[in-house]
């Protein structure tokens, strides 16, 4: 890659709102009904942020939250950002998808939806809520049919683990890709950690079914490390933080990823300082983080700021 | 044999200071999509491309090794 810093990230994930329907056990944004921030951004000031985007030639904006569908203007947003051709990926927990959002979602070109599914139905209704589980079922029957790239979410945690190759053949049978992220101590995620985390004979077995399933994406930078910590592919998965991607959060400050939403790692407001601003102060950040163990920004961000990161031997090996 | 040759809608690039990216995008994340650093070059010829153009006028731009190598890395396709 250019020595230079990049004169743009290549995607970025933008956390549109803190607000959620739902209020799972492992939310990593600590997401919930009405826990939108009150300073999130408005619609216009949404379009500026997303025609600066354009502006600065950002290939890729990944959406999150919270629900993104919960915000009125999501859609009016999204195409904004698909009709500048920028490719657009939607994560939403799958229950507010009715025929009139898939219409418009259909229309909508280079546009990609992943559907949150966090085990079987007892597996995922335990951590998102009663009844969720046939709502995503349900939402993923009627995009079968649909011309929307489809993609089923699962964050893999001890008691779903098992489940994967049953939501593997689940996600294939409807016409969607299956991608797993790793349960982190983020958010609501910090107080179930204990809960809720693989144990290393788990680790072992996911590693082992990845190896056999080359086709299941993972989207954490963990996961090009396989449980001896050992390089398993050379995708871009490596974590680009900083360098390649960074987070703007529902207020529009701009972080090196989502998992390090901290003060002292912000680097500017999209609408106060302008993105290119922001992502340009946040080269000097990766200048910091680059020499860390595992990932680099949580180890910036712990008691430990010098030394690895304290999540790693946990999440590669169980300890 | 066709006669043009169009940039693919997944394809997208840019200039940096120092040549260019090509990223290459077709699914919800980035963990199967394709990043290369290229050289000035090759982003001088998708911008000539502009879309799709005859393959004769990139050819005669730019030469006939370029065009192939980069037909067969998929950043270009032929077109009608």
């Amino acid at each position: 890659m250019a020595s230079e810093p990049l004169s743009a990230p290549v995607t970025i994930t933008w956390e549109v709102t803190l607000g959620c329907n739902l209020h799972c056990d492992h939310c990593l944004s600590g997401s919930g009904p009405g826990h939108q921030m009150p300073n999130e951004l408005t619609t216009a000031e949404a379009k500026s942020f997303i025609a600066e985007l354009d502006e600065m030639d950002v290939f890729q904006v990944n959406i999150g939250g919270g629900e993104p569908f919960v915000r009125p203007d999501m859609l009016e947003l999204l195409e904004a950002l698909t009709a500048r051709d920028i490719s657009t990926c939607v994560s939403t927990n799958g229950t507010q998808l009715d025929e009139t959002t898939l219409d418009r979602l259909e229309a909508m070109d280079p546009l990609f939806l992943q559907v949150s599914m966090d085990g079987l139905r007892a597996e995922n209704d335990a951590i998102r809520g009663e009844g969720v589980y046939d709502q995503v079922v349900d939402a993923l029957e009627r995009l079968e049919d649909r011309d929307i790239g489809t993609t089923v979410n699962t964050v893999v945690t001890r008691q779903n683990v098992a489940d994967l190759p049953e939501i593997y053949e689940f996600a294939d049978a409807h016409g969607a890709g299956l991608r797993l992220n790793r349960f982190r101590p983020s958010g609501r995620g910090e107080d179930a950690w204990d809960e809720f985390r693989l144990e290393a004979e788990q680790i072992r077995f996911l590693h082992e079914w990845l190896e056999d399933h080359q086709d299941v994406r993972t989207g954490d930078s963990f996961f090009y490390l396989n449980a001896l910590g050992e390089v398993r592919n050379d995708t871009l998965k490596q974590c680009g933080a900083g360098s390649m991607t960074c987070l703007v959060d529902p207020a529009g400050d701009v972080y090196p990823c989502a998992f390090t939403q901290w003060d002292h790692l912000a680097s500017g407001n999209v609408i106060e300082d302008g993105f290119e601003t922001a992502w340009s102060e946040i080269a000097n950040l990766r200048s910091r983080i680059d020499d860390h163990e595992g990932c680099p920004a949580v180890a910036m961000g712990s008691s430990d700021p010098n030394g690895e990161d304290p999540q790693l031997r946990a999440i590669l090996s169980g300890d | 044999m066709p006669t043009t040759v169009s940039k693919p809608a997944h394809i997208k690039f840019r200039r940096e200071a120092d040549g260019g990216l090509v990223y290459d995008h077709e699914n919800y994340g980035y963990e199967d999509a394709s990043m290369y650093a290229v050289s000035d070059t090759v982003i001088d010829m998708l911008e000539f491309v502009d879309g799709e153009r005859s393959r004769e006028a990139v050819e005669a731009e730019f030469s006939p090794d370029v065009v192939e190598t980069l037909l067969q890395r998929g950043v270009l396709s032929d077109g009608e």
